[in-house]
């Protein structure tokens, strides 16, 4: 079984805490998940996103998360972007911290 | 200590602003867990203004926050009707577990013909000898057999707030698009009306207290079984297959299905695994052999159980009166016995790591 997350706890404007099954948890600022949305319109309009931000690109923050099935969240943005689901593998792809992503490639990680 | 039937009562206080009653005996609470101290509240709130969802939200946080023993309160709310201004906002109806519904297995094949249908009625009766309150949903859409294999004829009853109510037959709650159906109008449909009513089967069926739903998928990977796996997290899948080696190359996409969305395979049952010959008892492998194992070696996945091809399933299943209930003694049924336990035992082993992610602010 890969990794879940156990607790997802939403910080503000600033982010998203994930804790992991294995104890791992790192902090995922907004600007980044929604730039690493996953979703097919997204994707398809890298690197520069097909849909853009509404208002203040700085102020991009979850709406609400929902949990999809036992394999992924939804997230809808501030900007009502809604589509991507970030699959587990995903988001633990995503994880910014120093240990997963020591080039400190936060702005472009896959 | 606070306890979940505490929190229940003390949630009886509680009335949404303009609403006459309180939001238990609105139907709003969904369900209540409570660990630790840590206690999550589903709300499935009817129509209301933002403001008064708003407040009762509120009013639960500080109701439940100030029982004896609890340190945080997370509600959640899923949303029936999207809020007005939310665009696309299909992924936000997510159903979460079901109200009532321990576990839900889907039993699944990639191909047609497989005996997917006879497998799933057979372990849903099993298992429901087992003293289970079992339900079993016929999600396939283009060939709904259940009705026929159960001798299941009428119209499920309706009540006027949308909720349906399951036939029962031999203990087992039922429901299937076939008891909606003429009996001769092919079904033709387009994906969006697939998943509607893949839809509505899960949310608007009143299956009252289930120990276990099994749900009968349409054979393939489309857009029924990702709506599936997609709105309810299931305690996994169960993939029927045939020896022959066609079948099980299309019965890996299904195993890989199930495994993309992190569901489970609890395991691969092998039907019209061999016939035995009535006269000189004889076995003869019609469709090759092996195909089960191979797909259970290469994936990991247990081998649940081999099923011969035997005439007596076939004819209890048109006759209405699966093999498991006509003939008990028959060493077939104690083959479906036996793997019901096996799917159980699976769904007992898999339970401690199904628990979904507490999203907590």
């Amino acid at each position: 079984m890969p990794f879940s997350p156990t607790t997802i706890k939403r910080l503000g404007k600033e982010g998203l805490e994930i804790t992991w099954s294995d104890g791992h948890h790192g902090i995922y600022p907004n600007r980044y998940l929604r730039d690493n949305c996953p979703c097919a319109s997204c994707r398809e309009g890298k690197p520069r996103r097909l849909l853009p931000i509404v208002g203040n690109p700085g102020e991009i923050y979850p709406l609400q998360i929902g949990v999809v099935g036992r394999y992924a969240i939804s997230i809808q943005w501030s900007d009502r972007h809604d589509t991507g689901l970030y699959s587990y593998d995903t988001l633990r792809q995503l994880c910014p911290c120093e240990l997963c992503q020591p080039s400190g490639a936060k702005d472009t990680a896959q | 200590m606070t306890t979940v039937d505490d929190i229940r009562e003390r949630l009886t206080e509680i009335r949404p602003p303009g609403f006459p009653r309180d939001i238990i005996g609105l139907g709003m609470v969904q369900s209540i867990d409570s660990h630790d101290g840590a206690v999550t509240i589903h709300l499935n709130p009817p129509a209301m203004p933002p403001s008064s969802l708003n407040a009762t939200i509120a009013d639960i946080r500080r109701a439940v926050g100030a029982l004896d023993g609890v340190k945080e309160v997370t509600v959640r709310v899923q949303q029936a009707g999207a809020a007005p201004g939310a665009t696309g906002a299909a992924a936000f109806n997510e159903l979460g577990p079901l109200p009532g519904v321990r576990d839900i297995i889907a039993v699944a094949s990639a191909k047609g013909g497989v005996g997917k249908s006879t497998v799933a009625t057979n372990l849903a009766l099993a298992m429901r000898q087992r003293g289970l309150r079992v339900g079993l949903l016929d999600c396939d859409v283009y060939g709904p057999s259940l009705p026929i294999m159960l001798g299941l004829t009428g119209r499920p009853r309706s009540a006027g707030n949308q909720r349906i109510y399951p036939l029962e037959k031999y203990g087992l709650r039922v429901m299937s698009i076939g008891f909606f159906l003429d009996d001769d109008s092919p079904v033709i449909w387009r994906g969006p009306l697939v998943m509607g009513l893949v839809r509505q089967f899960l949310k608007d069926v009143e299956w009252g207290e289930l120990d276990l739903l099994l749900i009968d998928l349409p054979p393939g990977t489309g857009d029924a079984q990702l709506t599936l796996v997609q709105q309810v997290p299931l305690a996994g899948g169960v993939v029927v297959t045939t020896p022959q080696e066609v079948a099980t190359l299309d019965v890996q996409r299904g195993i890989a299905m199930f495994q993309q969305v992190n569901t489970p395979v609890l395991g691969v049952v092998e039907n019209m695994s061999y016939y035995e010959c009535p006269k000189c008892g004889k076995r003869e492998d019609l469709f090759g052999s092996g195909g089960g194992e191979r797909i259970a070696a290469h994936y990991a996945v247990p081998l649940l159980g081999q099923i011969p091809l035997v005439p007596e399933v076939r004819s209890a299943g048109d006759a209405g009166k699966p093999i498991v209930i006509d003939r008990p003694d028959h060493p077939v049924s104690q083959l479906f016995v036996e793997i019901a336990g096996k799917v159980l035992d699976a769904v007992e082993a898999e339970r401690a790591g199904t628990a979904a992610p507490t999203i907590i602010g």
